[in-house]
């Protein structure tokens, strides 16, 4: 089997001279590089040496290099990279020499042989000061790295680039911002002449990540068929995925402690009951409407498995291409078989007569015996240039049954038109938030190699990102609880980074948009807001599955028991309630009814006039429906809760004239017994009242 | 399972939720309804047009059937003399059949009874649909207000929750009502009804010459709440098309995939939704029946874990995870570390749901061929923030005239993740109106999303570049001559499901005994057209070009029985391995990498009874071995 495994190792420069910034920064570049090695490439080998450490410990006798661990590249844990942080804390000292380090670097590279690695490198993170360095060795060492194949990378702080007058491409220089020493100008020129000396890349921090993300694989995984036109024509062609939307983060994951077992089993239930059928009782089916038709493999004769490879179905003029029907996860490229010179001549004359004449070409995809689905494709053609022989984009199409037809109204309505002011503005907003344009005339020194603020690319994986910032958190800082964890997230940034305007744009941009703010009135609807605080209140009060409603029930109306006519209201809900069949919700409604009504009750009897025939009889349609329910308690408690509200604001017409009159006190159910009738008249009676009253007969 | 192993369960921690995903789980709280309402007027010129519309619902029937299993279809009549009902008579009693309409399918879901008893009336249609149902008198004009009443009472009353409705109605009268009448006006109230009950209403006009103006244009505006301005008039013939495939010009409104907030710069945001261009394919509802009764089983997986005591070997716990259960757990030294699903939820939740503004670049900088995953549409909306639609419009507009593209970055939903799009302008040409591009969209932006720089593969395809690669002109000429013979028309119902279609014929013809034409596949890649049309230049072909060398294989395929599956020689001998201390020698020594893979699992098996899945890596298994041998030890 292949593997693209890769041994790196990287050179880390911690002399004292050399610049703090620049040291933080190679050592997160250096984190960076291993977090992604972690999570996304398992097999790969790395290890790291230090330059300007006091002590040396090397295979070579270098003096002040170190390196990590026996100097022997291992897989990538994170143990590893808690062991970094503790490694590039050695003891630093003045000295130190970048040959030196690539010496030992070298060396290590050299013991990699055994794990046969399809590529070797070395990233060389360091500061080109004014401490003079020893160059005697820079031919041989050189020399050494470009017969060994291994690749090296240089990344440096004060790096920024420029595009070549001849061939137009980016070159990196160092940024002469301030004057530099003689020493500096040397050392610089050494770094310099690395690039033509031995294919190094020389970047600045953000571009060496890139460098060592960006990896191009000469053994491919490749799809072999061919490419059938009528029966005579065939080409021999390789599929190779060019683009693939698919995560790199595999992490594993665990369902239950060490010491049990973990099993997946599947339960059978035929309208709710579990059953436990034998497999040879069931049979496959599928549901046409409300009626299952049984379609099991016995019924239907077998068919012969489709030839695999592409047969040809159609050539389609290019720009009916329908590109918003296609699907699929991945973009893939048709190559000429290889060391095929028949395959790459017909392929070749094929994708320059289509490209020529405008023309794609539809085909039906079968990629095995075994997944034998076919699959209609599209293939668009891709001349040859210096790198790239000539070759077919493949891509998946949606079938008719699956598209979408849209109504869409015009955008070109009176309504929506705009003044010549307005689109100014826009046009304001377009020019000064241009990715491109704002760097192409000027011919200064930038900081990113392409002259693009957001090339198409190099686009970062945000949640990939964020899932490795968040584990590594998790590895320094260990125990945590999820709101530490919640408050960690938001502290560290992870977000607002990405969701901005590019820097160097940002201020002109602002600029922009607030002049379009001012012209355009823009206003957040009221209505809307409402709705989507309902809905939400909604998704989050009920189910996620409401359960079928019996026919004969009376939906519930959704406003309650309101304060204007609430024996009303009571009563219409009430009778919906009532009608459902499922006791259980049935209890669960005439539960949240009550609580509704006691607030009303209790709210009417805060009003300075009270309303006694409608208290009345409220009360009483509430005490009844307790009674049917057999809410004996809850309604003792509320009685004995009116009668405190009726003591504390002294109600006593409420007390006499509904209360008393109209017997609300507690349930009794049955003969009331001696012990029963002698609480219920204390309940009535109020002693207060009594006295006062006495007193004020008395005083008549 | 048995293919299920969670040990080796390795977890692609991806964004996998699909925005139809959840869109899909919406769909949950309630099903989807069309209403046919076929005009009876149209028997007038002969049966031909009723036939041909009652046809078009066949399919839609036959189709519904197929692909979406729950949802509700119901048939009405509008404009007839009598008013027969329906087969299930009782359905029909709590709702109030005005005049002139007749009730032939309340809403149901479709079973097969109900779908041979509508293929049973087709049959008598010819005969007796001028007796039974009739012509509404004067000349064929019933209320249109009372008709429409009638299906908002059958909607509102199906006795389940509707999500999607639609009433069709299919016709081919352009004006029912004079504007000056009475029965206009009421007509156009009912418009607004069915606007504030979010039923959709779509005319499908029986002929080509219909005029939606002046009672559908301003039908249709106002049961939708749009600007009269901006209703652009459908082909009529494409509709009839569409719908056979029981496909329906969606309502914009209502179908799509969400609604965010654009940000183009702090504090300035505008209020749009997108949609996609196509669904995720629908196959058959596949369900598990008992053999003897046909009764539908629905399974349900469980994944239990069991603590098991260590002597007796009796299961001493039990418990049901659910799949969000467990958690990521990664090695650091002695202990490991976890990270519970919650967490990896919290993090999913960390970026808000919208679309921030990064830039704009020219047209020219997307390249020709880029994908990551099928692009969506986006439309504005005003209703969340007012005035979006002239703020959108302003810049569709400036983009379109000149050649700009908007790069943003999107998060579509809550706990999805956040990717990198290109916003490209698009608009319907008026000379495209007769074809798919009409249909596809209007105007607005086409997303479009952009792989990240990990999804792009850098190969290096220095073993293919040969300067013998490259054709003459001679050759070139030849395949541009078989592109002149082999050309076709590019149209989307071009490209049918070809395994779908193979299933439908087959379970049609298996419950109702309908025999479809539908081609069988291999009659597609049947080569016999096309070599006919470039006969001519195989000559030219067999001339011109080198035969195919066949490549060579990896390696020969010799038959396992011969003793040969493996390639590699082992360096240990397998006799010797049987033995233990043979196997302690070799462990004593850290000579076990010496073994392949095969002998270790002999090793397992016969010296310590374990058996580790076949997956198992080496370096597991050599771990594991030693790991057994040193407790054997120390038992002893």
């Amino acid at each position: 089997m292949t593997t693209n495994k890769e041994c790196l190792v990287i050179v880390l420069d911690i002399r004292n001279c050399a610049a703090e910034e620049f040291k933080l920064k190679s050592v997160k570049c250096a984190a960076e590089i291993l977090k992604d090695k972690i999570v996304c490439s398992s097999k790969d080998h790395v290890s790291f040496v230090l330059v300007g450490s006091d002590s040396a410990n090397n295979d070579n006798h270098c003096p002040n290099v170190t390196y990590f661990k026996k100097g022997v590249l291992q897989l990538c844990s994170w143990q590893m990279l808690l062991d970094l942080f503790t490694f590039v804390n050695a003891t630093a000292c003045e000295q130190g020499e970048w040959l030196d380090g690539i010496k030992v670097a070298l060396d290590m590279q050299d013991k990699t042989l055994l794990f046969k690695p399809a590529r070797q490198r070395i990233l060389l993170l360091f500061d080109f000061n004014s401490v003079p360095q020893n160059y005697g060795e820079f031919n041989s060492i050189t020399d050494k790295l470009l017969d060994s194949g291994i690749e090296l990378i240089v990344g440096s702080h004060n790096i920024a680039y420029i595009d070549n007058t001849e061939s137009g491409d980016a070159q990196a220089i160092f940024n002469f911002s301030r004057k530099c020493t003689p020493e500096e100008l040397e050392n610089q020129k050494y770094a310099m002449s690395l690039v033509p000396r031995c294919n190094a890349t020389l970047c600045s921090f953000k571009e060496t990540l890139q460098t060592v993300f960006r990896v191009t694989n000469r053994r491919p995984w490749s799809w072999n068929a061919k490419l059938h036109i009528g029966s005579k024509i065939s080409i021999n062609v390789q599929g190779v995925i060019a683009m693939k939307n698919q995560t790199p983060v595999k992490l594993q994951r665990v369902w239950a402690d060490a010491d049990e077992q973990v099993s997946r089993e599947t339960r059978h239930f035929i309208k709710g009951a579990e059953v436990t059928p034998l497999p040879e009782d069931l049979m496959t089916g599928y549901m046409l409407g409300g009626t299952a038709v049984p379609y099991d493999d016995a019924l239907i004769e077998p068919k012969a498995p489709h030839p695999p490879g592409l047969h040809f179905f159609g050539f389609i003029k290019r720009e009916s291409v329908p590109d918003e029907y296609f699907c699929g996860d991945s973009l893939y490229v048709l190559v000429h078989q290889k060391g095929s010179t028949a395959s790459a001549n017909k392929l070749d004359a094929l994708v320059r007569a289509l490209d020529s004449s405008k023309h794609a070409m539809l085909c039906w995809k079968i990629y095995s015996p075994k997944l034998n689905t076919p699959k209609m494709v599209i293939l668009l053609p891709k001349l040859p240039d210096d790198n790239h022989p000539a070759t077919l984009y493949m891509l998946e199409v949606s079938y008719t049954s699956q598209h979408h037809f849209w109504d869409f109204p015009s955008l070109r309505t009176a309504k929506s038109e705009c003044s010549d002011e307005q689109l100014e503005a826009i046009d304001r907003l377009i020019d000064s938030t241009d990715l491109e344009c704002s760097l192409n005339d000027t011919q200064q020194p930038r900081q990113w190699r392409q002259n693009d603020l957001l090339p198409f690319d190099s686009l970062p994986s945000i949640f990939e990102q964020n899932v490795m910032d968040v584990l590594e958190w998790r590895v320094i800082k260990d125990r945590q609880n999820d709101k530490q964890f919640g408050e960690m997230l938001k502290d560290k940034n992870f977000v607002d980074v990405f969701w901005s305007v590019p820097e160097p744009l940002e201020e002109k941009s602002k600029q922009a948009a607030a002049t379009v703010k001012k012209l355009f009135p823009l206003k957040q609807s009221r209505a809307w807001l409402e709705k989507l605080q309902a809905k939400e209140a909604a998704e989050n009060a009920l189910p996620i599955k409401a359960e079928p409603q019996e026919e004969e029930e009376i939906p519930i109306p959704a406003d309650g028991v309101g304060l204007l006519t609430p024996v009303e209201d009571y009563t219409r809900l009430m009778t919906s309630v009532r009608t459902i069949s499922n006791v259980t919700r049935r209890d669960a409604q005439v539960q949240a009814l009550s609580a509704q009504v006691r607030v009303v009750i209790v709210t009417l009897l805060e009003r300075k006039k009270l309303n006694l025939e409608q208290l009345g009889e409220l009360i009483s349609r509430y005490r009844d429906t307790c009674h049917d329910f057999n809410a004996f308690l809850e309604y003792e408690r509320f009685a004995d809760e009116l009668k405190e509200i009726a003591l504390a604001k002294g109600l006593k017409e409420f007390w006499q004239e509904v209360m008393q009159a109209k017997q609300l006190g507690r349930l009794l159910l049955g003969e009331q017994s001696l012990h029963e009738k002698e609480t219920l008249k204390a309940y009535y009676t109020i002693d207060e009242w009594q006295a006062a009253e006495q007193a004020t007969s008395g005083d008549a | 399972m048995s293919t299920w192993d969670p040990a080796n369960d390795l977890d692609w921690v991806s964004g996998s939720e699909d925005e139809e995903d959840i869109a899909m789980k919406r769909d949950y709280h309630g099903r989807e309804a069309i209403l046919f309402v076929v005009d009876a007027n149209l028997q007038t010129n002969g049966m031909t047009r009723l036939l041909e519309a009652l046809n078009i619902i066949r399919t839609a029937f036959i189709s519904g059937m197929l692909v979406n299993d729950k949802d509700l279809i119901g048939l009405v009549f509008a404009n007839t003399k009598h008013s027969p009902l329906p087969l299930e008579a009782s359905s029909v009693e709590t709702i109030v059949v005005p005049e002139n309409c007749a009730v032939f399918l309340p809403l149901r879901q479709l079973t097969k009874p109900i779908v041979e008893h509508y293929l049973e009336f087709m049959a008598t249609v010819e005969d007796q649909f001028a007796s039974e149902y009739g012509l509404a008198e004067p000349f064929g004009s019933g209320k249109f207000d009372l008709m429409i009443r009638l299906c908002i009472e059958l909607l509102e009353k199906c006795g389940k929750k509707l999500n999607n409705a639609k009433i069709v109605y299919v016709t081919d009268v352009d004006t029912p009502h004079l504007p000056s009448s009475n029965e206009f006006q009421a007509a156009l109230q009912k418009a607004i009804d069915l606007e504030g009950k979010e039923f959709e209403f779509h005319v499908i006009p029986m002929n080509d010459d219909f005029d939606y103006e002046p009672f559908y244009k301003e039908f249709i505006t106002l049961s939708r709440a749009i600007d009269m301005d901006s209703f652009v008039e459908p082909d009529a013939s494409l509709l009839r098309e569409m719908l056979a495939d029981r496909k329906l010009k969606q309502d914009f409104l209502r179908r799509c995939l969400g609604h965010f907030a654009f940000h183009l710069g702090p504090n300035l945001s505008m209020s749009v939704q997108y949609y996609n261009y196509f669904q995720r394919r629908a196959l058959p509802r596949k369900v598990q029946i008992i053999r003897r009764d046909n009764s539908v089983v629905s399974t349900k997986r469980q994944i239990m874990v069991r603590k098991l005591d260590e002597q007796t070997q009796v299961v001493k716990h039990e418990r049901q995870i659910k799949v969000c259960d467990g958690w990521y757990e990664f090695d650091l030294g002695d202990k490991p570390l976890k990270i519970t699903m919650q967490r990896m939820n919290i993090l999913r939740d960390m970026h808000k749901p919208h679309m921030q503004l990064l830039g704009f670049k020219h047209r020219s900088a997307l390249p020709e061929v880029i994908y990551s995953k099928p692009s969506n549409f986006m439309y504005p909306d005003d209703q969340s923030i007012i005035g979006s639609k002239r703020l959108f419009r302003g810049l569709w507009e400036r983009c379109l005239q000149r050649e700009k593209i908007i790069i943003a970055l999107f998060m579509s939903k809550r706990k999805s993740i956040p990717r990198y799009v290109a916003l490209v302008p698009v608009q319907v040409e008026k000379s495209e109106a007769k074809t798919y591009r009409s249909q596809l969209c209007g105007d607005g932006f086409k997303i479009v999303y952009l792989p990240e720089a990990k999804h792009i593969r850098h190969i290096d395809m220095c073993d293919w570049n040969n300067t013998a690669n490259s054709a003459s002109d001679e050759k070139v000429d030849f395949f541009q001559k078989i592109i002149k013979r082999l050309r076709i028309d590019y149209q989307p119902n071009l490209i049918n499901d070809p395994s779908l279609e193979y299933l439908q014929a087959n379970l049609l013809a298996m419950s109702l005994d309908i025999t479809t034409e539908s081609r069988a596949f291999d009659d597609l890649l049947d080569t016999k057209v096309q070599d006919k049309r470039i006969e001519k230049y195989i000559p030219d072909y067999e001339r011109l070009f080198d035969e195919e060398v066949m490549p060579a294989k990896k390696r020969p395929a010799r038959d396992p029985a011969d003793g040969a599956s493996s390639s590699k020689l082992p360096k240990i001998d397998a006799e010797q391995i049987k033995s233990y201390p043979y196997v302690e020698f070799l462990i004593a020594e850290e000579q076990l990498t010496r073994c392949t893979v095969a002998q270790l699992q002999v090793i397992l098996e016969t010296h310590f009874g374990v058996q580790l899945p076949k997956s198992a890596s080496k370096d597991k298994l050599v771990k594991h071995i030693e790991e057994l041998s040193a407790a054997g030890k120390a038992m002893s």
